[in-house]
């Protein structure tokens, strides 16, 4: 199981989405800078010209690199673009959630959650 | 008895199977309606403003509230929630303390009027302008349009510091801010819920396979002996006939 130095650190939500999600869930008050030297943000605002190569990569650094992140939320339709590694992920921190957005309502076929479900029903 | 244990397992699995469901479309719900509320805000927005989006996000925000990981005795998962850490006030109230004191100096000489200014220097009891009080008039225009420069001050700084709503406007529309409390629903209380759910079946479903491993390997070992079983009656009768023969 995990020890408590993977989790006790963690204390920020991260957001991958469009504009609209972003600006909502920032509303919220999750949004977070580190200061200067880094400014590394934990949220990332995709839209049409965002390349899948750049939110991999923010993917990556969400659940890999940065350690003070629990939570990664993500929009459903920009997870279908990195589905292959959202599937494969197995860390136990952070979480990953699927979200709606605004132009794609949530698909339950698509929720990585759910195909677990799926799979342990032998479906 | 694994087949029991694996049923039990897998009633828990289909409970919290239908918790996350259901927050789902909770959530799904808030979603929609703070779209809803997004996109009612912009389309009512003031001239000067363009979009509520990322053009007015502020570069050097500080997150306002913060997970907190605990892993459960009983589960051994982690469990999620967000914790907004008290509003100290303590700063705001300390800042007029050192110019109520260099007020209070020039007060002892000035006389009636400035002891009204002392009372008033509590930023609760601080408003009603004094009525009937024969003090000099320019002493208190001085001490009101210093009390008014010293007391929204410290307020309004905290406020702009922790609210993104403020990075909008000072006036921002009512669309908005029912987007803002939407989004403060979904993140404080469906989202770590969420998380917690996720956590927990993802350990089930570990149980679930290893109770299922060891009912197949039970089964293979019962269906071997079987297979002995039938092996040793079949030469014992033929062993019987080969005698029987001689």
């Amino acid at each position: 199981m995990a020890s408590q130095a993977d989790y006790k650190d963690r204390q920020f939500l991260a957001v991958i989405g469009d504009e609209d999600s972003v600006t909502g869930l920032l509303l919220a008050g999750i949004g977070h800078v580190t200061s200067p030297p880094d400014n590394q943000k934990n949220f990332l605002v995709v839209d049409a010209k965002t390349e899948t190569s750049a939110i991999e990569s923010t993917f990556e650094k969400f659940t890999t690199e940065r350690k003070d992140i629990g939570i990664v939320l993500i929009n459903q339709h920009i997870a279908d673009r990195i589905r292959y590694r959202i599937d494969t992920y197995t860390q136990a921190f952070p979480t990953v959630l699927e979200i709606p957005s605004k132009d794609h309502p949530y698909d339950p076929e698509k929720d990585s959650v759910l195909r677990r479900v799926r799979r342990l029903f032998g479906e | 008895m694994s087949t029991d244990k694996i049923d039990s397992l897998l009633q828990q699995y289909l409970l919290l199977l239908n918790e996350y469901t259901t927050l789902r479309t909770t959530l799904n719900n808030l979603q929609s309606s703070l779209y809803q509320h997004l996109a009612r805000a912009n389309f009512s927005a003031q001239p000067g403003v363009r979009h509520y989006g990322q053009d007015y996000y502020d570069e050097r925000m500080q997150s306002t509230s913060h997970l907190d990981i605990t892993i459960s005795s009983e589960t051994n998962t982690p469990e999620f929630s967000l914790v907004r850490p008290p509003v100290t006030n303590d700063k705001p109230s300390e800042k007029p303390k050192p110019n109520d004191n260099t007020k209070e100096q020039p007060q002892t000489q000035d006389g009636p009027g400035s002891t009204q200014h002392a009372n008033n220097s509590n930023p609760s009891s601080s408003h009603p302008p004094p009525k009937d009080e024969p003090g000099d008039g320019k002493a208190r225009d001085e001490a009101e349009s210093k009390r008014d420069d010293s007391q929204p001050t410290p307020t309004s700084k905290h406020k702009n510091s922790t609210n993104p709503l403020h990075w909008f406007g000072i006036l921002t529309p009512l669309p908005l801010r029912l987007a803002q409390a939407d989004a403060k629903t979904a993140v404080e209380d469906i989202i770590p819920k969420l998380a917690t759910l996720s956590e927990q079946m993802k350990a089930l479903e570990v149980e679930v396979r290893r109770e299922r491993k060891k009912r197949a390997k039970a089964e293979k070992e019962e269906s071997k002996q079987q297979k002995d079983q039938n092996r040793g009656r079949c030469g014992g009768i033929s062993n019987y006939q080969l005698k029987r023969v001689k």
